[in-house]
């Protein structure tokens, strides 16, 4: 008959963000039941029955009384199962079921994970997430499934419980068998042990096409590759991520974070080393682009984030797709409004590109007649708009290489050997821009290069003909100048020559070509 | 002959009876009343008010039979009479449960908490 409260501490998600959700379980006498409010979503209220069975399950009984759980704030949208844990560890609390142990506060105490029938426990999404607003909140102590702890183990000063079963975290609590904490992991080491998934050693010949892509890498510049079919732009483009530095430690969060939430992380797998690489199919939806869903989550340019997001057969893409890309692209960041929710996603990527110069794909090329009209040239380019191209700083033919062409090359450059030239001309940046907030030249703003690209005298009356002579737009103007300003960084070179902004406007030339010929 | 039906639940109710109070229980009430059903038996276990719910097989049907009997519908029947009992005694904080019994000729089964109303239920 007596009446009984306990509370427990765990987590809710909105967008990347957690927030701290007290679980309020109060039991007393009369008509036996349970109930769940604090705004649950289904997966919440269907936790009552695993609660239940798992509960029973690990030899702990549930009285039949009248039970009532408020998960507060009550004005906060609850989802997902990760709620099971700290709820039954509540209801097991206030019916008297357990009894923590003198050292431990349930109410510091973060707690998450699914619970299945027989009393085990599963891994969530957005662990991370999770665990990094817990410790911003000053909270150190975390109990959540074994598979989500090498997500965590990287985050400082943190006391990781991984569980498996409820009966090892009622054990925990109870003092009577303590859970041997995560080994904090460092990132550095991590780091050391990446491997690039795809060499660009296997590509063969191409040396124009191997410059930009280094030249892109670089300076963090989006491009663009026309060619036939089979040329080898895929190969170029997964290439890239090798190339890349490692993500940073702090970018791995953001990037981690992310893939957390999505639920794309692999289980058991820590934080991500290896820059993320998006290729979504050409069918792809606006909000499967930008993020969307009844829940807001983060689509393929939040995934991308700190990363490459490669769109094959660019001009396939529905226009509204692509046009959705511009925000991101400018701001880095996209906000996906929804009904019920808003959630903002940083998306800070590199944009590459692969198309075929014409609908058969053998416009322009050495092996194969093309045998496509103009009028269907035309219509198939326009399929990619003015606004978009304006925004790719690099665009480069790539053509088929013969077969007996592959058969007689020497063996190309490794991704490492370049990855090391791409990481000095980033380290370079990094120095440079280390009062901005830039971390590289394609992030460069208008007053960004009148500040740090200096032309020299030769180069500035290069590029002023360029000008003229291509008709070139402001923005492409300033384009030019940033590629410039990486090719220089590569040779490590402070002041920006004749060279260096010829080679950029060259990059320049396919729009010509192919868009106002 | 067959025996009737009324005739039958009471034989039940008796063995039921009998049987729990062998286990320790105490007789509240039996067979009682309310406008909206009746309750076959009340009993006490330790502090708890147990409503019991009988149900007398002893000819046809498998066992289990008679413990599948008891529908949400018929728990809710039971479950509003309890309530209507609960607010005549001043006992809506009480300790409470709900049984079902199975009365077979060859034995008897007993679910102690056989079902929990959940939320409101008016």
């Amino acid at each position: 008959m007596r009446e009984m409260m306990a509370r427990t501490l765990t987590f809710g998600l909105s967008g990347v963000r957690g927030f701290p959700v007290q679980v309020e379980v109060f039991s007393t006498g009369g008509m036996p039941g349970m109930e769940i409010i604090g705004l649950p979503d289904a997966s919440v209220r269907e936790s009552r029955e695993r609660v239940n069975a798992a509960i029973l399950n690990s030899g702990k009984e549930m009285p039949p009384r009248r039970i009532t759980i408020n998960l507060a704030p009550a004005d906060m949208r609850k989802e997902g199962p990760s709620f099971d844990l700290p709820i039954a560890v509540g209801l097991l609390a206030a019916n008297m079921q357990i009894f923590p142990r003198a050292d431990l506060d349930l109410k510091k105490t973060v707690l998450f994970g699914e619970l299945s029938l027989d009393g085990q426990i599963h891994p969530v999404n957005g662990a991370l997430a999770i665990v990094i607003s817990a410790s911003e909140q000053g909270l150190t102590d975390v109990i959540l499934p074994a598979e989500n702890a090498m997500e965590a183990a990287c985050i400082q000063g943190m006391n990781i419980f991984p569980a498996h079963s409820l009966t090892e975290v009622i054990e925990h609590i109870e003092g009577k068998r303590i859970i041997p904490p995560q080994e904090q992991l460092d990132y550095e080491t991590l780091k050391a042990q990446r491997i690039p998934s795809t060499d660009l050693s296997q590509v063969k010949g191409q040396q124009s096409a191997r410059r930009a892509l280094e030249v892109a890498a670089a300076g963090g510049h989006n491009m663009l590759m026309i060619g036939a079919p089979g040329s080898g732009k895929t190969m170029l483009a997964r290439s890239l991520p090798g190339i890349l530095p490692p993500l940073s430690f702090s970018e791995s969060l953001e990037t981690t974070r992310i893939f957390s939430i999505a639920g794309k992380l692999t289980p058991g797998s820590g934080l991500m080393v290896e820059r993320p690489f998006c290729a979504p199919h050409h069918s792809a939806s606006v909000a499967s682009m930008v993020g969307g869903g009844s829940n807001a989550s983060p689509g393929e340019v939040s995934l991308a984030h700190n990363g490459v997001l490669f769109l094959d057969e660019l001009p396939e893409f529905s226009r509204a797709a692509l046009e959705a890309l511009r925000q991101p692209l400018e701001d880095g960041v996209v906000t996906v409004s929804r009904v019920r929710r808003q959630a903002q996603y940083q998306s800070s990527f590199m944009l590459i590109a692969g198309m075929n110069p014409c609908p058969c794909g053998y416009y322009g090329s050495r092996q194969r007649e093309c045998r496509c009209t103009p009028v269907e040239i035309r219509r198939y380019l326009d399929q990619v708009s003015g606004p978009l191209l304006d925004r790719i700083d690099i665009q480069v033919e790539v053509d088929t290489v013969p077969v007996q062409e592959i058969r007689a090359s020497k063996p190309a450059e490794s991704s490492a050997q370049v990855a090391e030239r791409v990481a000095l001309a980033r380290r370079i940046q990094q120095e440079r821009y280390r009062q901005t907030p830039f971390h590289c030249n394609a992030q460069l703003d208008n007053a960004g290069i009148r500040q740090y690209c200096r032309l020299s005298p030769d180069a500035e009356s290069l590029l002023n003909l360029a000008v003229e002579r291509m008709n070139l737009s402001m923005r492409a103007y300033h384009r030019v100048i940033k590629v410039a300003r990486t090719i220089a960084d590569l040779q490590q070179e402070e002041k920006i020559g004749t060279a260096e902004i010829a080679e950029a406007i060259q990059y320049r030339e396919l729009d010509q070509k192919y868009w106002r010929g | 002959m067959k025996k009737a039906t009324y005739e039958t639940g009471l034989e039940g109710e008796d063995i039921a009876e009998q049987y729990l109070v062998n286990l320790g229980f105490r007789t509240i009430e039996k067979r009682h009343r309310e406008k909206t059903g009746e309750i076959d038996l009340i009993m006490e276990e330790g502090k708890t008010l147990v409503f019991v719910e009988v149900k007398a097989r002893f000819s046809e049907g498998r066992a289990g039979e008679g413990l599948r009997s008891v529908t949400p519908s018929k728990q809710k029947k039971i479950t509003r009479t309890a309530t209507l009992y609960l607010m005549k005694h001043g006992w809506l904080r009480r300790d409470i449960r709900f049984d079902v019994i199975e009365v077979r000729a060859d034995g008897v089964t007993h679910i102690p908490n056989a079902f929990q109303p959940g939320g409101m239920i008016f």
